[in-house]
């Protein structure tokens, strides 16, 4: 029996006259850490936002395991901005808060403190850099509890430490029992997080492996990204 | 549904605009009754007709015919707050969050309906006790006039929710919705003339425009208006409401976000 929390089956899904979805599939298995790969414009957006609902003209079935005998929470950090600009990132909490029904500070302050924003809560979002709206974005979505975190690249516009914390951030909860799926074009990163891979190519995922299986005879992420996307030639 | 209703609550209280207008519609009501009660009479004639107020009741007219300010205000208020959802997609947490298109419509409608009520009503409450003739001012028509610029508003409010949610251009929406309060009368003029061809098409035509929002609110600013009209006039106006929620709510749930 299959142990898959998130699975997407035959997607399709076109722009105008562009195909930018074929009969994409996907399998994420419980407590994976999936990092999704592919060039820019493959798709990797559309099909995230496929799977949180945000796109729901398309083709194809989205089916989500229960956890714990009820339905899974999702949470999703989406490249966009996604944040009150005008308001706070203490204020953009609590709005998310309310929605969520919750009105206790306290998770609002531990969520902000997990990703190293509690010194600036009070500070407009409009004057953060990139990578602090990529902290509060996942501040945001660590409020929710969820099970499956959806991350579209979420390393832009980190500094290294950045990427370094949110690295660590990822294992950290996955260790806790979330779900990471992940879109990056840092590959040298997903190398060292992820426990499944998939490779988006032509609007199809080409491969799915998982991590052990993909690199024990020493392959590198870089070296199986372009087996599957350039027939194997890595200086095509 | 109150949870979106308390988020949405939540962020239009961070907003300044909010406030700002707020505090101008109050200042606006204060300053046009002050000056009117230092028989200070400013105004032109425009074709023979002084523009200049002659007494209280016409500051307090100025609250029921929302195309000569206030509206603008609502208009401008709404259309900002929710293109502000568009242009930053904050959609998507209220999406993923589990919140059907449905309640997030609903919310952001009932919200729209309150603060275009709400505008219309401090600038009458401040109008009315800074005149320092509340007891002459207060009769049952007036009473009524208020009933009716309030469900008249609200029914605004609705409409102009209606565009900021179809249109997913903040600048876009706010034109829109300030085209819709300015140049209603205009273009209720023009579809009047043209509809003269034909008796029966003008009476058709007649009758949708005293039913819709503009000529509603000229009615109960007229001096025809009396007691009587109230509950056609609310009707009218939660029709309305209800019609343009309903057609916002299919629109929108088809919309990508």
């Amino acid at each position: 029996m299959n142990n898959y929390v998130l699975t997407a089956e035959n997607i399709r899904i076109r722009y105008g006259k562009s195909t930018v979805l074929n009969d994409a599939a996907i399998h994420v298995e419980r407590g994976d850490i999936y990092g999704l790969v592919g060039k820019n414009g493959s798709g990797k957006t559309t099909l995230l936002r496929i799977l949180t609902g945000l796109i729901q003209d398309f083709s194809g079935t989205v089916s989500v395991a229960k956890t714990d005998n009820r339905e899974s929470r999702f949470a999703a950090v989406i490249n966009d901005p996604s944040l009150f600009l005008n308001m706070s990132a203490f204020e953009n909490m609590k709005e998310q808060a309310y929605l969520l029904g919750e009105n206790d500070n306290r998770q609002i302050e531990e969520a902000l403190k997990t990703v190293g924003l509690a010194d600036s809560d009070h500070k407009p979002v409009k004057n953060f850099s990139l990578g602090m709206t990529q902290r509060l974005k996942l501040a945001m979505a660590l409020l929710q509890k969820p099970d499956i975190l959806i991350l579209d690249e979420p390393m832009n516009g980190l500094d290294p430490d950045g990427i370094v914390d949110l690295r660590e951030l990822l294992l950290h909860l996955n260790e806790n029992n979330i779900t990471i799926l992940i879109s990056s074009h840092i590959l040298s990163e997903l190398e060292q997080v992820a426990t499944r891979l998939g490779i988006l190519h032509n609007g199809k995922i080409v491969k799915e492996v998982s991590a052990n299986d993909a690199f024990q005879d020493g392959t590198s992420l870089e070296k199986l990204y372009m087996q599957y996307t350039r027939g194997g030639n890595v200086y095509d | 549904m109150t949870k979106v209703l308390r988020s949405d609550l939540y962020r239009f209280g961070k907003s300044k605009l909010f406030y700002g207008i707020m505090a101008f519609t109050g200042i606006l009501a204060l300053s046009l009754m002050l000056i009117m009660r230092q028989d200070i009479r400013i105004g032109i004639s425009v074709f023979g007709n002084l523009t200049a107020f002659k007494g209280i009741e016409d500051i307090l007219r100025i609250g029921t015919e929302y195309q000569k300010g206030l509206g603008i205000l609502v208009a401008i208020l709404i259309s900002v707050l929710i293109g502000q959802e568009y242009q930053w997609k904050t959609w998507q947490h209220k999406w993923i969050i589990n919140k059907s298109r449905v309640r997030i419509y609903l919310s952001k409608a009932i919200l729209s309906s309150a603060i275009s009520a709400a505008v219309f009503m401090l600038f009458e409450f401040i109008a009315l006790f800074s005149s320092g003739q509340i007891s002459n001012t207060l009769t049952s028509e007036y009473a009524a006039t208020i009933v009716c610029g309030f469900a008249i508003y609200a029914a605004l409010g609705a409409v102009i929710c209606l565009f900021s949610m179809m249109i997913k251009n903040n600048t876009a929406s706010t034109i829109v919705s300030l085209c819709y309060v300015l140049f209603s009368e205009t273009l209720l003029s023009a579809i009047r003339n043209l509809s003269n061809f034909s008796a029966s098409v003008a009476k058709i035509v007649e009758s949708g425009i005293r039913h819709s929002i503009y000529g509603m609110s000229t009615i109960i600013s007229s001096t025809s208006f009396t007691v009587d009209m109230t509950i056609s006039i609310v009707i009218n106006s939660i029709a309305i409401m209800l019609i343009a929620t309903v057609f916002g709510l299919i629109v929108f749930r088809k919309y990508e976000l």
